[in-house]
């Protein structure tokens, strides 16, 4: 189980929890799996999350590998990335449905 | 209005060109002339990036006009290095890496340049305050007092 | 762990880490180089920008009938010709933008929310006829109230700039929009249970004015547009293919039929990021159907240009009587300008990265108020509120009589130590950096009456991202390099000198170019201290494949299998019995016979560069002060940061010297001064008050490597770090020189004279 925790506004959206125990193995799971928790997190997680693995920060690095003892923060993007929102429904289909209503 | 009609001199060359009465020596050199070595930081005298030669004098072309120049001697950043050759300022800011993104680069060697002529030995002091009329944001003109420094030293060994 | 990549020596010769004469270099001494503004095409107009003369005014109509009946004009565009956004966030620089917001800031929409704010442009025959078609545009304007003070923008009442503002981040949500456009928060511990364990507890507020990234050369953008939906521009920018895909998205256009070329660039420091003239450009020549060159005087750049944040910043630190910080809390409010997206988020998190703190909790604003829209500039954020934290550090320091780079390396973050913002550090060099501060002879010098010394440390993360660059081999063994981030000061001879040493080839013989966005994938702009960073891992990347390549056609002409063959110092070489019968061959001897064996050799590196390390710094700065006229020289300046390893000392030295100087102006001279009327003041070169050669000293420069492991040459970025220190640094040295504690940004003469007579009024 990779320990997350979630750094700055990110805690509010997820009710408030900051920490997480995932059996994330790749960023893109990780993703998937809070947004399953917390369907409110997509959107924050599209528009750009710089997600820090056992002390080296990534962006944009969807396939980037978790260990199964990793230390996971998710933090805001400090930057990097083309500038397109990635269309999440490619990776979670129904994601899209369940942000309807969001502010 | 009808546009001036002026003769003068442009890196010993003899040069013809129209303008308007408002244009600057600056405006001419870049747009009429096409010599673009000279930039436009400010147009009011205050960065030193469009500095030329005028009779031998330092001066900010954006503070000249067009129709002042005729039958003048002008100076330019392209005039300075020799042929084939750089000028041993030219030299000196390449490898004392005296530059970064390039912009006020002209400035500082026509400067320069007219400090070398004037004062063969000048101090660090003096070299700073003979280009306090050009800016520099990237360097934080270290590496450009050095390269004027050094430059002197050379040019006094002979 | 980065792997090794063989560094190859051409007759024992490496060029990383030595001082090459830059390949752009001769160009840039003879006046042939050319920016932005130097681009010119044949039959181009003239375009000029009407801009607000109301710092807050709603747009009520516009009316361009009279200019573009003017004799010259051939084209006028207004709102009307940039359709709305919907509201999406994108990376800009370092921070975050709305395309919403964006598509406003180009051209104004609704309403006018600065003064200088783009409200119509026109594209002339000449000079003279676009400023006359310009007077000619009547606007009919609502002037409203307007506030630019990050304080006076939060108070409940204060003048509106955005009706559907409400502030995210607070709980619950506001009903009632305000100019308060985020909350953002880090914790970690327990503030207040830290604050009970300390034995002194110092506690400040901090006031900083805007300051402009100051670069000497002003937007320029030549555009020109055809009819089958494609557009050329060439352009001054930190960012090619950002500017692309932000014309394309404004402008309604297919990403692939716009090409950007990034010209030579007079500066940016992260100003130059974003888009102005771009969109305007293309659309005036889209109706104009001539090229369009547009060019911003010096005071647009200041008036309608993005500056940074002025912010107040309170800042409380708890330390133990042995000088351990035990609890480190902040307030930041950073203004945004007329839309939201101040580097509020970094400069949080930046706050007290380089100490270890159990305790943490730091609150930030983003706030939006009637001025330019925020620009990055060099490590956005940071200098303000570590100006704030190393100023309350110093005064904890001369409380508990404890020497500063002493209780400094006593809290300093190591390998390992968790960030304020989460994080372990992986091998960093802090440490390193205060220990070289205090073995220079500097820091041994004394003082006189009036003189100060001040310390200060700082950080920036650093970033990789999207990247790439091609290698070429041509037919008499030259190697082209085509890089995709602008060359801002000297990256050229760093990428450079790595493809030779990768290659084996002489450094004079590769000739690097910036390609246009034809040219490459997507690159990510300069900026975040990423483009030698990640450049030169491409540039690896690029390299391993032309090895690799070149091993393969080694093993066909010689007829071997893979294992007898290996690439090492410059040349294929035969292994074992395989070498009587065949010789090396380097890179030039396979570009004779490369159509023979295959045809063209090169590679592509195309990558995310992740492993960013971060790079951190200590200054040193003695002053003198003068207290007949408040006038402060800087007597002496020492840098020391950690560049991981220097491809190019020179330039890194440069990084080091230039950040150094802009935090030099920042402290004692530069800010936007207002009026009451919301006009800046000082919107020129004389006014606005930068450094200049006889301000400043020499500035020494430590180049300390504690290699990134995840770099294949150990690269930190460098160049964003050199600019959070000297902010207080210098306040610490004027602590020091004066015995007063100043607050507030920047200590310009008139300050520094008040100050000095309510001081000696006060004892007096």
């Amino acid at each position: 189980m990779a320990r997350v925790t979630l750094v700055g506004n990110l805690v509010q959206i997820a009710g408030g929890v900051a920490e997480y125990d995932l059996p994330a193995t790749s960023v893109k799971q990780l993703f998937e799996l809070l947004t399953e928790l917390h369907p409110m997190l997509a959107r924050h997680l599209e528009e750009g999350v710089a997600v820090a693995i056992d002390g080296q920060i990534y962006q944009d690095a969807l396939l980037q590998p978790i260990e199964s003892d990793s230390e996971v923060f998710l933090l805001p993007q400090i930057a990097g990335g083309r500038g397109q929102v990635l269309n999440y429904d490619i990776f979670l289909p129904g994601a899209s449905a369940t942000r309807q209503g969001m502010s | 209005m009808a546009k001036h009609h002026i003769e003068t001199t442009v890196n010993g060359d003899p040069v013809e060109f129209l303008c308007e009465t408002e244009e600057t020596l600056l405006d001419v050199l870049r747009d009429t002339l096409l010599l673009t070595g000279s930039k436009e930081g400010c147009a009011s005298g205050d960065c030193g990036a469009c500095s030329v030669m005028l009779d031998g004098r330092l001066v900010c072309s954006c503070l000249v006009l067009g129709c002042e120049v005729a039958g003048r001697k002008v100076e330019t950043i392209e005039g300075m290095a020799q042929g084939e050759t750089l000028h041993p300022l030219q030299q000196s800011f390449l490898e004392h890496a005296a530059l970064q993104c390039g912009i006020c680069t002209p400035g500082f060697l026509v400067a320069g340049k007219a400090l070398l002529e004037k004062n063969p030995n000048p101090t660090e002091t003096e070299v700073r305050y003979w280009l306090a009329g050009n800016l520099c944001r990237c360097t934080g003109y270290d590496k450009i007092v050095s390269a004027v420094m050094d430059t002197a030293a050379a040019l006094r060994k002979g | 762990m980065a792997e090794t990549n063989g560094h190859s020596k051409t007759n024992g010769q490496s060029y990383v880490g030595t001082r090459t004469i830059r390949p752009d270099g001769v160009d840039k001494v003879t006046g042939r180089a050319r920016f932005g503004a130097d681009f010119n095409l044949a039959g181009q107009l003239i375009g000029r920008v009407l801009r607000s003369p109301h710092p807050h005014a709603r747009i009520v109509s516009i009316d361009t009938s009279k200019a573009e009946a003017l004799p010259g004009v051939k084209a006028v565009v207004t709102r009307d010709d940039f359709p709305d956004q919907s509201s999406e966030f994108i990376p800009a620089g370092e921070m975050m933008m709305n395309y919403k917001d964006v598509v406003r800031n180009v051209m104004a929409r609704e309403k006018a929310l600065y003064e200088g704010h783009a409200v119509a442009a026109v594209a002339a025959t000449s000079v003279a006829i676009a400023r006359r078609a310009l007077k000619l545009i009547e606007v009919k304007y609502e002037v409203l109230p307007h506030v630019i003070d990050v304080v006076e923008a939060m108070r409940p009442g204060a003048p509106l700039l955005h009706d559907d503002l409400f502030t995210v981040g607070v709980e619950p949500k506001p009903e009632k929009p305000s100019n308060i456009a985020k909350r953002f928060e880090i914790k970690q511990g327990d503030v207040e249970a830290g604050f009970k364990k300390a034995d002194i507890i110092v506690e400040r507020e901090f006031k900083t004015a805007p300051v402009h990234q100051g670069y000497i050369e002003p937007h320029a953008a030549l555009a020109t547009a055809s009819e089958d939906g494609s557009a050329e521009v060439w352009t001054t920018t930190q960012g090619h293919f950002i500017v692309r895909a932000h014309c394309a998205r404004l402008l309604g256009l297919d990403i692939g039929k716009v090409r950007v070329t990034a010209t030579e660039i007079g500066g940016g420091f992260g100003g130059k990021t974003v888009v102005y003239l771009e969109p305007l450009a293309i659309a005036l020549s889209k109706k104009a159907k001539r090229p369009v060159k547009m060019v911003m005087s010096r005071e647009e750049v200041f008036k309608a240009s993005g500056p940074t944040s002025g912010a107040t910043v309170r800042v409380k630190m708890g330390a133990t009587k042995d000088g351990k910080f035990v609890a480190g809390a902040a307030e930041l409010k950073y203004q945004a300008g007329a839309f939201q997206g101040s580097p509020v988020q970094p400069g949080v998190m930046c706050a007290y990265a380089p100490y270890d703190i159990e305790n943490v909790h730091v609150i930030g604003y983003d706030v939006v108020s009637n001025r330019p829209k925020v620009a990055a500039y060099r490590a956005p954020g940071a200098p303000i509120s570590e100006y704030a934290v190393e100023s309350v550090v110093d005064e904890i320091a001369k409380k508990l009589r404890l020497d500063p780079i002493e209780l400094r390396m006593m809290n300093a973050a190591r390998e390992g130590t968790k960030a304020a913002y989460g994080p372990k550090f992986g091998p960093i060099g802090l440490e390193e950096t205060l220990n070289s501060i205090k073995k220079t002879e500097h820091w041994n010098t004394p003082l006189r009456k009036w003189q100060g010394r001040g310390v200060a440390s700082g950080f920036w993360f650093n970033i990789g991202g999207e990247t790439c660059a091609s290698l070429t081999v041509n037919e008499d063994g030259t190697v082209s390099l085509v890089a995709g981030t602008p060359d801002i000061g000297g990256l050229r001879a760093s990428l450079a000198a790595v493809a030779a040493d990768e290659l084996g080839v002489p450094y004079d013989k590769v000739r690097p170019i910036i390609g246009d966005t034809g040219s490459l994938g997507f690159n990510f702009l300069t900026g975040g201290s990423r483009s030698a960073f990640s450049g030169s891992m491409a540039i690896v990347e690029a390299a391993k494949q032309i090895k690799a390549d070149l091993c393969a056609r080694a093993c066909k002409l010689w007829e071997a299998k893979p294992d007898q063959v290996e690439w090492k110092d410059g040349a294929v070489r035969p292994l074992g019995a395989l070498a009587e019968k065949a010789k090396p061959m380097t890179v030039a001897d396979f570009a004779k016979v490369a159509g023979k064996t295959g045809g063209p050799i090169g590679g592509v590196g195309r990558i995310n560069a992740q492993g960013a390390g971060p790079s951190f710094g200590t200054h040193l700065v003695d002053l003198e002060v003068d207290p007949e006229t408040g006038r402060v020289t800087i007597l002496r300046y020492t840098v020391a940061q950690d560049a991981g390893r220097a491809l190019h000392p020179a330039y890194v030295e440069g990084q080091f010297q230039g950040g150094a100087v802009q935090g030099i102006g920042w402290a004692l001279n530069e800010e936007y001064i207002y009026g009451e009327d919301g006009k800046l003041q000082n919107a020129g070169f004389l006014d606005y008050r930068m450094p200049v050669a006889s301000d400043v000293p020499m500035i020494d420069a430590i180049l300390v490597e504690v290699g990134n492991p995840k770099h294949p040459y150990g690269v930190r970025g460098v160049g964003e770090t050199p600019i959070v220190p000297p902010l207080g640094a210098i306040a610490n040295a004027m602590e020091n020189a004066t015995g007063i504690r100043f607050t507030e940004l920047p200590m310009s003469p008139p300050k520094v004279l008040k100050a000095l007579k309510e001081k000696g009024a006060a004892r007096a």
